[in-house]
């Protein structure tokens, strides 16, 4: 018979449990990696990680639609590089055709130039057209043909556009146009490809061998508006890189704002690995203490001496 | 002193000793049961006539300590009270998940709030739209799922209260046939501890249930009284009832105490603590205020995306809007300022028809054809007909009807249909703007109203059908039902032409007519809604509303958010709009341009301001009502979001914290009444061994009598 009494052993039970259920925290703590699993364990602080969680969320949001910018970017720049390298070689065949007075190729160049300036002015991200401004469907260049292209002298009948550019929100507040519409940036390119395809049919389609002074200055001064245009595109290129920048620098902003709100969360939420150890140390040895401390006493009785 | 009295005197330490003996064993075999109290033997000396008579049992007592008692009852009772609270709020507050997992409410709507970022790369893509509206369905989902998770939990404390009532009632008639069975014994002087400790046992559970205070009658037994004042135990047992309503939003009754007897008294005012009073606390007040905190933010937060939703559209534009349930009847005053602009497209999404308006002059002008539709009789019907003019005349033509609370809009033959506010004059009706009023491009709706701003003056006619009642229950002070009181559209409210402010005098109405004798309702005539204050002393609660406003169906209380089931339950069926759910093409994502002449496009496929618009709503900062645990205030959807979180997580924090403190004081009152009342094994065997003894001794004396007498015998026979 032991001298335990009720209340000892009540006590004795409800330190076990006590300890039992501190243990068993810090080992879900240990196994998830989380110091709480709902909104109890924070408390009136589950709002902060709620709200941090929130941030978090926002900027790794933000941040993926930049590196996907950077794509469009990618190949809106190509598009443009295009278009310049176009009107550049088209360029050079006619200075190269002057000064070998032989104008026989420049048809065949301007009909390349030509298409591959529509082309890449029509190129498409995602399906949909770049140079477009909103508007979805076909490319905003609505001829197809340097015949097509003699006779679309109005903006209206050469492009098919929206009247918005297409913008980006990066919830600063200003959004930013992600590109120039193809009216703003061919509209004088496609005058000039005009001006020489007229030039071209005036004298039976091409102008063949010599070429006349007339004909000369008359092509010195188209192929100098093309390198007018192809520079205006590198330029346009350039704005494209810059945004392109731009959107890395920030994207880089973002990282940099999502680790440390990641930081942040860390530190509310995760559990400390070392104050774990310690406390699975200090607990351990304090069940121990208790259990021990029971069965010695369990053990005291004064039958034996009776 | 003879020898036969010194026989007679051992012989009384015999039995005085045995009888002592026979406490303590029955002290140790109950050394482990909870609740028991040790007996302990009361000696007196034997008194006869003449002399000395040795011993005698007087009495056998427990070693009960009153006050350390009262001390356990009280501590038991404020630890159930804490438990019960701690439970159903930590329940409650699972519901919500892990709040640093992927799948809570708060995730999912941070999910939708990224999927509109990401839309805004490519508002064309129906994958990106119908990513921002699962997003947004499965947010909606999970606040509906944690809305009835916490119905369920008031149900389950009704249920529980109703448990604790009949448990009580079992206690009381078990203490009160102790009673009358200690006070037999008592009378016959038999040993009455068994049944007092069995009957401490029982007062020791009633305690959890309710915290009671125990006055030990002279002539045995107890009176038991909650804390409050109460009679549960006296001559006999008082009689308890409760009837549990297990609907969601119920009004939930009383603990009537004796309603034998024709008492109407509530017994709950006079609970300060137990088990019931905590479930009593959680249904009636955690609960409901989480309850209401969760359905005042779905609402928020849909009237919100519903702001911006309705001053954008999608590309290509919808043919028909089909509005939300206003509550409003034909002949109700419009009540608009300012002007909207409605721009119709062909199937191309060309500007076909743009009709400006204005609400202030009751026109609707429209410029191809250009013509004017009046509206200047002021009322619903009168706009709905203009406004089906003006849209028939449109090519493609269109029609707009209002019937039922709802204003419908549709163009024919693929055309297409926008609504904008005139940004330099908005339109206004108590607070929202013309579409987001009437819900005809809501992206977040329910079957009845959302917000309870429906804006109708005082002086329209409340519309309110004949034979319609609204039954109000009052409680005074100490929650007794103090009466009823209905008030029924009949008599001058009936007749034609009765107005809200008719209304509102009626159920302010003193006496038994109305409720002016215990508080006052009033409209707001900013907003037109109409709220109630309860004076001091009176808690007033609905117990039906069979009104119906015209062909809405909407009932009074609907329409003004005056019962839980209009406030609370907006956390259960608020979901996204089942067009846009099942067409997520309808999402609008870009803004009409309704500047641009007639016949240019007026949305373009890649606009992806309506996006940026609803986005724009997680941190534009807004004003909240106060709703439920929620306090008024002012900031973004985001930081009440985060918010709600933390009232929820706190006050199950809270309530764990309390349970814990309630739990030490319970263990520590516990130990201390133990060590006064409990049985020390070690003490116990101490008295063994002295009883045994003294028995002994006693046997030794009968026995050297014994020879003594036989040397006497022997003596007379010589």
């Amino acid at each position: 018979m032991s001298a335990v009494t009720l209340a000892f052993i009540n006590q004795s039970m409800s330190d076990l449990r006590r300890l039992t259920d501190q243990l068993t925290d810090l080992n879900r703590q240990m196994s998830t990696g989380a110091k709480h699993h709902d909104l109890k364990g924070y408390g009136g602080a589950s709002s902060r990680l709620l709200s941090a969680r929130t941030l978090l969320t926002q900027s790794d949001s933000r941040a993926s639609t930049l590196e996907q910018m950077q794509a469009r970017f990618g190949v809106q720049g190509s598009a443009l590089g295009q278009v310049a390298d176009a009107a550049t070689l088209l360029s050079q065949s006619i200075r190269e055709a002057i000064s070998a007075n032989d104008g026989r190729g420049i048809i065949t160049e301007l009909e390349l130039s030509f298409a591959s300036v529509v082309q890449a002015l029509n190129e498409t991200w995602n399906g949909q057209p770049m140079f477009a401004g909103e508007r979805q469907g076909l490319g905003p260049i609505k001829i197809q043909t340097l015949e097509q292209l003699k006779t679309a002298i109005t903006p209206a009948a050469l492009f098919d556009e929206a009247a918005r550019h297409q913008v980006i929100d990066l919830g600063t507040g200003s959004p930013i146009i992600v590109s120039a519409k193809a009216s703003e940036l061919s509209q004088p390119l496609f005058d000039t490809l005009r001006e020489l395809k007229n030039l071209l049919d005036d004298h039976g389609g091409t102008i063949g061998q010599p070429i006349s002074l007339e004909q000369q200055n008359a092509l010195q001064q188209i192929a100098e508006g093309l390198t007018a245009h192809a520079s205006q595109f590198t330029n346009e290129q350039a704005r494209n890189g810059q945004i392109q920048k731009r959107f890395e620098v920030e994207t880089i902003r973002l990282q940099e704002r999502s680790d440390l709100i990641k930081k942040e969360i860390g530190e509310q939420a995760d559990a400390d690995g070392g104050e774990v150890a310690m406390r699975l140390s200090t607990l351990s040895l304090q069940y121990e203490a208790a259990a021990k401390t029971f069965a010695e006493l369990s053990r005291l009785s004064l039958l034996d001496y009776l | 002193m003879s020898l036969s009295a010194i026989l007679t005197t051992g012989l009384s330490g015999l039995r005085a000793s045995q009888t002592a003996m026979g406490v303590v064993s029955q002290n140790i075999a109950n050394v482990n049961t909870p609740g028991y109290v040790r007996a302990e033997v009361n000696y007196t000396p034997l008194v006869i006539p003449g002399g000395n008579g040795g011993v005698q049992v007087e009495s056998v007592t427990r070693a009960a300590d009153q006050f350390l008692s009262t001390a356990s009852y009280i501590a038991a009772a404020s630890q159930a009270s804490a438990a019960a609270r701690a439970d159903l709020l930590g329940r409650a507050q699972e519901a919500w998940g892990d709040p640093n997992g992927e799948a809570s409410m708060f995730a999912q709507l941070d999910n939708f709030w990224a999927a509109l970022d990401q839309l805004g790369l490519d508002s064309s893509s129906a994958l990106r739209r119908g990513d921002a509206i699962s997003s947004l369905q499965a947010m909606f989902s999970e606040v509906n799922r944690i809305g009835e998770t916490i119905q369920s939990l008031i149900v389950e404390a009704d249920q529980r209260i109703a448990d604790g009532v009949d448990e009580a009632q079992n206690l009381m008639n078990r203490i009160a046939e102790l009673n009358q069975e200690i006070r037999l014994n008592k009378t016959t002087g038999a040993d009455v501890t068994a049944a007092e400790n069995a009957q401490s046992s029982l007062i020791d559970n009633l305690s959890k249930l309710m915290e009671v205070r125990v006055t030990q009658q002279d002539n045995g037994g107890v009176i038991v009284r909650t804390s409050g004042g109460a009679l549960l135990v006296g001559a006999e047992a008082a009689t308890l009832q409760y009837q549990p309503n297990d609907a969601n939003f119920a009004t939930h009754g009383v603990i009537i105490i004796n309603p034998q007897l024709g008492s109407n008294t509530n017994l709950e005012p006079m609970l300060m603590g137990g088990e019931i009073r905590g479930l009593i606390q959680a249904r009636d007040i955690d609960l409901p205020a989480l309850a209401e905190a969760l359905g005042g933010f779905a609402a928020e937060l849909g009237d919100a995306l519903n702001e911006a939703h309705n001053d954008n559209t999608s590309a290509p534009a919808p043919s028909s809007l089909v509005g939300r349930q206003t509550g409003l009847i034909g002949t109700d005053s419009l009540g608009f300022t300012g002007n909207a602009i409605i721009g119709i497209t062909d199937p191309q999404g060309y500007l076909s028809q743009r009709l400006t308006i204005d609400f202030d002059t009751g026109m609707i002008t429209g410029e191809n054809p250009a013509a004017g539709y009046s509206f200047a009789a002021g009322d619903v019907n009168a706009f709905a007909t203009a406004l089906n003019n003006a849209l028939a005349a449109a090519t493609p033509a269109g029609s707009a009807s209002f019937s039922g609370g709802v204003l419908r809009m549709n163009v024919n033959n693929g055309g297409g249909v926008s609504i904008q506010q005139d940004p330099a004059d908005p339109a206004d009706r108590a607070g929202r703007g013309f579409s987001h009023f009437f819900g005809l491009n809501d992206l977040v709706s329910r079957s009845t109203p959302m917000f309870f701003e429906h804006g109708i003056p005082g002086g329209d006619t409340h519309g309110f059908g004949a034979g319609g009642e609204i039954t109000y229950q009052v409680r005074d002070a100490l929650g007794r039902i103090t009466g009823t009181r209905t008030i029924a559209i009949a008599g001058p409210l009936a007749a034609p032409g009765a107005t809200w402010n008719d209304l509102v005098s009626e159920l302010n109405a003193a006496g038994a007519a109305g409720l002016g004798d215990y508080g006052a309702f009033s409209q707001d005539p900013a907003t037109g809604k109409i709220s109630f204050s309860s004076n001091e002393g009176y808690t007033v609660e609905l117990l039906n509303d069979s009104t119906q406003r015209g062909d809405t169906g909407m009932s009074f209380t609907a329409l003004n958010g005056l019962s839980g089931a209009s406030t609370m339950s907006r956390g259960i069926d608020i979901q996204v709009s089942q067009r846009i759910a099942t067409n997520p093409i309808l999402l609008a994502v870009g803004k009409p341009d309704m500047t641009v002449d007639v016949g240019n496009r007026l949305i373009e496929a890649s606009d992806n301001r309506g996006a940026a618009s609803l986005l724009a709503m997680r941190d534009t900062p807004r004003s909240f009502g106060a709703n439920g645990v929620l306090t008024a205030q002012t900031t973004t959807l985001a930081n009440f979001a985060a918010r709600l979180g933390g009232e929820a997580g706190r006050m199950s924090s809270d309530a764990d914290r309390a349970y814990t403190a309630a739990t030490a004081v319970f263990n520590a009152a516990n130990d201390r009444r133990g060590q006064v009342e409990g049985v020390n094994m070690d003490d116990e065997l101490m008295k063994m061994t002295v009883y045994q003894n003294s028995y002994a001794a006693s046997a030794r004396v009968i026995q050297a009598a014994t020879e003594m007498l036989d040397v006497l015998i022997a003596l007379g026979a010589r």
